[in-house]
């Protein structure tokens, strides 16, 4: 579906990561979204691809603090503490 | 104290203010790239040490996290990455764009496969599809999704080309919304498109 002075279906679908990744430009983002009050399926596609980048987000940074951080933490430190004292000698 | 030593105070401070707060961020990340916690733990420390002794390197006021996160990357891909490439990737280009919406949309009104998908799929379920990508692509996701570094950061990172952080990120959309749909199926969360269509 090619509209006036518009993008086409191939043209908007091609920046669908971009404009959901932000990375699409202002000129680019703004013709997408023309496409998108035009165009009913592109926008579905648009709007489940969003909700799915959203849901996996989402999920993946729902685990909470990662376990055993302090232990790490104070390992680290006994590293750091070895490597000054190997660098002050 | 001498100069020295003070010298060396400052430095550890400034480490300790900078640099291990983004040790959580970093332990997220390198669980799912090494996919177990010893691994993780190890891999986390290599780098902080690697960083703590480089650290007249950093350039006071740039990008810490992408810093620290370009040094856990590299021990990663030299010393953890598994050496054998993954096969499955050759397929990749028979599966259409917009997987999940080819099997989602346009249901019988009386199922609601996109609500029943986005309820019962579990945290648990994302990260093991995360976890089953190939290092390449579950790296380039892992830094985009969890993260949210940008294209350039993710490809200042890892190393890689601009276009080539794009393709895996695309590939890697595709296999997990494959996986994340077959395994929804396979647990009878939603029906399979055939099954939809009976």
């Amino acid at each position: 579906m090619k509209s006036d002075n518009g993008i086409t279906c191939e043209e908007a679908r091609r920046l669908l990561y971009d404009i959901i990744d932000r990375e699409a430009s202002d000129v680019d983002a703004r013709a997408v979204q023309d496409h998108l009050v035009r165009c009913r399926e592109c926008f579905s596609i648009f709007r489940l691809e969003e909700s799915i980048q959203d849901f996996i987000c989402e999920r993946l940074r729902n685990s909470g603090p990662p376990c055993k951080a302090e232990q790490l933490k104070n390992r680290i430190k006994t590293e750091l503490d070895r490597i000054d004292k190997e660098e002050a000698a | 104290m001498s100069d020295q030593k003070t010298q060396d105070a400052q430095k550890r401070r400034a480490f300790e203010a900078e640099a291990l707060p983004h040790m959580d961020a970093l332990l997220r990340t390198g669980l799912r790239l090494t996919k177990n916690q010893s691994d993780a733990e190890d891999l986390v420390q290599e780098a902080f040490t690697k960083a703590y002794r480089f650290w007249d390197k950093f350039e006071p006021g740039s990008n810490c996290r992408a810093w620290l996160f370009k040094i856990m990357t590299n021990i990663f891909i030299n010393n953890y990455r598994s050496k054998s490439r993954s096969p499955l990737t050759a397929n990749l280009d028979e599966i259409d764009d917009n997987y999940l919406y080819g099997q989602l949309a346009g249901a019988d009104s009386s199922d609601n496969p996109e609500k029943d998908f986005f309820a019962k799929i579990l945290d648990d379920d994302v990260k093991r599809a995360i976890d089953n990508l190939p290092d390449d692509f579950r790296l380039v996701a892992v830094l985009s999704f969890l993260e949210g570094f940008s294209y350039q950061e993710i490809a200042d990172i890892a190393d890689l080309q601009l276009g080539t952080v794009k393709s895996r990120l695309h590939r890697g959309r595709k296999l997990l919304q494959t996986e994340l749909y077959d395994y929804a199926v396979k647990n009878g969360y939603i029906k399979s498109k055939a099954e939809q269509q009976l």
